[in-house]
């Protein structure tokens, strides 16, 4: 056992516990529970969700790949800041004023009825699961080194830290969780890159050279070698840049905050943390092929998980060792955290209060109902996880924005955007988007390997059409049903776009 | 009463547009790279020592701040407009 990094983790939980019993007392209602009541500033929601984004499966995956697979892992650190430009330009500010706890509140501000309500709900727990099972499994492979318990005592004990952390402190806690571990993060980042800088004579492109010179010219240069590869590439850089549009623990983010300029202030510092995030996680790759070599690399982790971890050991020692793994569960704590919340919203309030009840229940069983849930979803999402451990965990993230490209996605831009669109359409995507991405994603090669029936892992490029197709036809199908149209669209678009002079007019809202 | 509406109208249609427009520039742009370095060799050489490749996707990873400081900027003007 390396007692500095079990001491550097056990710091870490209980900070993280303190920051969650004091944002408990702020956790008393409903609204707090969901989006801290919206009082998180421009700075801190751009932390949080730094904080929330740049998860286990970017710094331990992406480096991972790189250093396995060369330029190919390079494309996993692409998508990240223009998804957030697109949110930021088409999705945020329309978000931010419709919705209310979860994505369905803002769908639900155009077309009511429950059937689309509780699909909504079953589509946003199975994106949040599909990313909760990312982190269990970075977790349990990064504690199964650092601590050599088995994997599933790992799951199980970061589990119950999530639980607690969100039944307790709500979305309060989870936004000042999120908030720590992005600085921290930051400073291990930059810490890291130094001690690598150090190594190659301050050349910040040293480490990619030394990989060209020791391993040849494939490892830096565009891998051109089958038509199916590059389809995945595109694939997967499709689906993440249209991807995050549809995450709801991402997207309710910009429900925290009191106004658009705050939402938009807020996506633009977290775009800078990724831009400089992303840049350099191939250098720690390429790094991480030097330094700790191709075999041992692969002996940690089929999945060349625990690359970054060994980076650190061999190039700044025992304690930058133990900074890096202290981090890296921290990241997964706070983005479990995130997924929890966003689970819990979809599973209480979207499902069981407003899809089956009928909006009836009081707050304090609406409070209750959350907590449970978050429970549910937990227990739900370490059970897949214990069958998912030697997958790379980044390309399995990267199927949950897949999968986010093709339901959620299709239907919140063509609810704030399309005239055309009605509830029949909106239902129809929700239900094919997510048959046909789950459904290509479960006879991918992810899951049935040699013997699989469709060849990309990734499938953006064919679900995400599929997605809008479905909503299309939906919409012809139900543009003969006066109850389909829901709410003129001319009424919803002026409450989702802020108007000319709004901030001047109303004063107040700037806080 | 007429006028407003009209004007009103305008803008959505406005705000809209630069959404929309914006996006999908901005996507294409970015969607460019990929593809360009998986189906052209455009991209297999280098750059004063650093790979041509790794240039592409630092270009993808850095327009969008560009793209989100002038729309931050220009949003926050429309809305500080009397």
């Amino acid at each position: 056992m390396n007692v500095l990094a079990v001491s550097v983790v056990g710091a870490i939980v209980a900070v993280t516990l303190a920051i969650t019993s004091f944002a408990a007392r702020r956790n008393r209602s409903t609204d707090d529970h969901y989006v801290a009541g919206g009082r998180i500033t421009g700075w801190q929601n751009g932390l949080a969700l730094a904080g929330d984004q740049l998860s286990a499966a970017s710094f331990l995956g992406i480096t991972g790949a790189v250093a396995l697979t060369g330029f190919s892992g390079v494309y996993l650190s692409l998508g990240i800041p223009i998804a957030y430009l697109l949110v930021l330009l088409v999705i945020a500010e329309p978000l931010r004023n419709l919705g209310r706890f979860t994505l369905a509140d803002a769908v639900a501000a155009r077309f009511e009825g429950r059937l689309l309500r509780g699909v909504l709900a079953v589509a946003s727990l199975v994106l949040s699961l599909v990313y909760m099972v990312v982190q269990f499994v970075g977790a349990g492979a990064l504690a199964q080194l650092l601590l050599g318990v088995s994997f599933p005592v790992a799951v199980l004990g970061i589990g119950v830290l999530m639980t607690l952390y969100t039944c307790l402190g709500g979305m309060v806690g989870t936004t000042y969780i999120q908030v720590f571990k992005a600085i921290l993060l930051i400073v291990t980042v930059l810490a890291l890159f130094v001690t690598v800088l150090a190594r190659t004579g301050g050349n910040p492109i040293g480490a990619m050279v030394e990989a060209e010179r020791t391993h040849g010219a494939a490892v830096v240069t565009p891998a051109h070698t089958s038509a199916t590869t590059g389809l995945s590439n595109i694939s997967l850089n499709l689906g993440m840049a249209l991807g995050i549009m549809g995450l709801p623990h991402v997207m309710v983010r910009f429900l925290t905050v009191r106004d658009a300029k705050a939402a938009r202030g807020s996506a633009k510092l977290a775009m800078w943390i990724y831009a400089a995030f992303f840049l350099v996680l191939p250098i720690f790759g390429y790094a991480a092929l030097n330094e700790v070599g191709r075999a041992r690399i692969l002996r940690d982790n089929p999945g060349g998980n625990l690359a970054v971890a060994r980076l650190a050991e061999v190039a700044g020692g025992n304690v930058l060792f133990a900074i890096v793994v202290g981090v890296v569960m921290a990241t997964i704590l706070a983005v479990l955290a995130g997924l929890s919340i966003a689970s819990s919203g979809a599973a209480a309030h979207d499902l069981y209060n407003i899809a089956i009840h009928q909006g009836r229940m009081s707050q304090r069983r609406q409070l209750a109902v959350g907590r449970l849930a978050g429970i549910g979803s937990s227990v739900v999402a370490i059970a897949l996880a214990l069958g998912a451990r030697t997958w790379n965990i980044a390309f399995l993230a990267n199927e949950a924005f897949a999968i986010a490209a093709s339901t959620t996605m299709p239907v919140l831009l063509l609810t704030i955007y399309w005239r055309g669109f009605n509830r029949v359409g909106a239902t129809a995507g929700l239900v094919g988007g997510l048959v046909v991405s789950v459904g290509l994603v479960l006879v991918g090669p992810d899951v049935l390997g040699a013997h699989h029936l469709f060849p990309l892992s990734v499938p953006a490029l064919v679900s995400v059409p599929a997605g809008f197709l479905c909503c299309w036809l939906g919409s012809l199908a139900g543009r003969g049903r006066p109850e389909a149209a829901g709410v003129a669209y001319d009424e919803l678009a002026a409450r989702a776009f802020p108007r000319r002079g709004t901030r001047r007019a109303e004063p107040e809202l700037i806080g | 009463m007429v006028a407003d509406r009209h004007d009103e109208n305008r803008e959505l249609t406005v705000r809209r547009r630069i959404a929309l427009f914006g996006g999908l520039a901005a996507l294409v742009l970015f969607m460019a790279v990929p593809v360009l370095t998986v189906c052209t060799r455009w991209f297999d050489g280098k750059v004063g020592g650093l790979g041509a490749g790794y240039l592409a996707a630092a270009f993808a990873i850095l327009f969008p701040l560009a793209g989100a400081h002038l729309y931050t900027r220009w949003a926050n003007r429309w809305e500080d407009e009397a």
